[in-house]
């Protein structure tokens, strides 16, 4: 708790980021990732971690969060994103993150599934997740 | 016809994929394209296996068509593919044909085998040819017979991604049962392997394959040459420098009985927003040959259709496009092309020059 509260107090003092977080349940074994790790986990570049840990990302469908979020990962927009994704889904290479509309529906799937990974804005966080990298 | 008029009034309600239920997603692609040759009757590329002719002056749908993939996941490391896309097949219908369909078992480590109905990473990325809305101009010249006309085959492969640096890096080894698309060529074995280099928007694609095959009389009772071989090497890749994405590709195969094939392509467009302007050129080059006469008396001369003869078929094709991206799963493209054929491969024929004039209006998209 003491940990998110000194980020969230961080990122107050910085407005010019992204406002997102990258996390898991608190279950899961995974507690740092940096951001080359991140970009390959949700452009399925990777569903496995050097260590071993399986990874299974998922996102809410929010047009607006994945904008801020693939720019920061990719430097890409979201129809370059989707164009990227085109080309993975139809050659059958590959698959988007699971998409969910809800914030506690990404929050249960996280606790749930302790390979799950997902992104959510700081505001949402709440202390039932695990924040292993922010985007600022 | 009517799946893809429903496709298109349904469109605007869908978003990106169909989650059935947590384990099956259905995905789908489409293309509405009119096309109106002036010149001379040409023959564009089509999912149909035999040639359908555009007749001067007429406009047709030819290249129109609706492609949907469903992915199942059964447990979190294995998974089921398959793909089907219904297009004109002749002259008067549509018909559905399974592209490919495959088990997809993930061994850890970035490694996966899958195993079933599988295309062959070759010219154009084959996988991709139908989807329109996942390059830039309107339609690759690769027929759908693909690489000498192996397009696909049922067997197993290797896929292993890895990094090196700001490189992702892909291998595939492929091993399977070869299928043309003539029924008297009867595939014995394929091998290939294949490599896909990216970095941040631009990628390499390099694959070589090898395929064995039986040629067989037109009525199948008799076989014209045994235990052929067709080797095929590609080379494809796309480059973006700020605005400007460069494509190109060279393949080539030699082959016995089949004819050998040169391809290649290279375009140049230059994304203003939404709008991108492009240039495409494009060529394939086919050169038959007679089989070779096998050890002993001569064969009896094969019934009339039955084995090329010498000769070569080329056809160049210059474009001058526009697309349009109405939003990221959505695309209208503009194209007027300049086709030039030479056909040689009949030697009871003259050769024959034909050039066309085609203007193509295509609205892509996927869902």
């Amino acid at each position: 708790m003491r940990r998110l509260l000194v980020l969230l107090a961080l990122l107050a003092a910085n407005p010019c980021h992204a406002d997102l977080a990258v996390v898991v349940g608190k279950g899961s074994p995974i507690d740092k990732l940096d951001q080359r790790e991140v970009a390959n986990i949700f452009l399925a570049k990777t569903t496995q971690l050097a260590n071993g840990n399986r990874v299974r990302p998922v996102e809410l469908s929010d047009d607006g969060y994945k904008t801020l979020f693939y720019r920061e990962i990719s430097g890409k927009t979201l129809a370059q994103i989707n164009s990227y994704w085109t080309t993975l889904i139809f050659t059958g290479k590959g698959r988007p993150p699971k998409s969910v509309d809800e914030t506690g529906r990404l929050i249960e799937l996280l606790n749930n599934d302790p390979h799950a990974i997902g992104y959510l804005p700081l505001s949402q966080i709440t202390e039932s997740v695990k924040v292993l990298h922010i985007f600022r | 016809m009517g799946l893809l008029l429903g496709a298109m009034l349904w469109w605007p309600l869908s978003g990106y994929a169909v989650e059935i239920s947590d384990r099956l997603t259905l995905n789908g692609f489409y293309n509405l394209d009119a096309s109106l040759s002036q010149g001379s009757d040409t023959v564009l590329p089509t999912m149909a296996v035999d040639p359908i002719t555009l007749k001067d002056g007429e406009v047709a749908l030819n290249y129109s068509l609706i492609g949907l993939q469903a992915d199942f996941s059964l447990t979190d490391t294995l998974r089921f593919a398959a793909q089907a896309v219904s297009s004109r097949q002749t002259d008067a219908d549509y018909a559905p044909t399974l592209e490919w369909a495959y088990a997809n078992w993930d061994l850890g480590d970035d490694l996966f085998l899958r195993g079933g109905l599988l295309k062959t990473p070759l010219m154009q990325g084959i996988e991709l040819r139908y989807v329109g809305f996942s390059r830039l101009w309107v339609r690759p010249l690769v027929p759908a017979s693909g690489a000498a006309g192996f397009d696909d085959y049922l067997g197993a492969e290797l896929v292993k991604q890895g990094r090196v640096g700001d490189y992702n890096i892909g291998f595939q080894g492929a091993y399977g049962v070869p299928d043309h698309h003539q029924d008297f060529v009867d595939g014995h074995d394929l091998k290939l392997i294949s490599t896909r280099i990216e970095r941040d928007e631009s990628w390499l694609n390099l694959a070589l394959m090898q395929a064995s095959y039986d040629v067989y009389s037109k009525d199948l009772t008799r076989v014209i040459q045994k235990d052929s071989e067709m080797v095929m090497a590609s080379i494809e890749a796309e480059v973006l420098f700020d605005k400007a994405v460069i494509n190109f590709g060279y393949a080539q195969s030699e082959a016995e009985f089949n004819p050998d094939e040169r391809m290649a392509y290279l375009s140049l467009g230059y994304r203003l927003g939404g709008l991108t302007p492009y240039l495409l050129y494009q060529y394939r080059d086919m050169a038959f040959t007679a089989p070779n006469p096998p050890p002993g008396p001569p064969p009896p001369p094969p019934p009339p259709g039955a084995s090329p003869k010498d000769g070569e078929l080329s056809t160049r094709s210059i474009a001058l496009g526009l697309r349009y991206d109405l939003d990221d799963r959505h695309a209208i493209k503009a194209q007027i092309e300049r086709q030039s054929v030479h056909d040689a491969s009949f030697r009871s024929l003259p050769a024959a020059d034909t050039n066309a004039t085609v203007f193509t209006l295509s609205f892509e998209g996927v869902f």
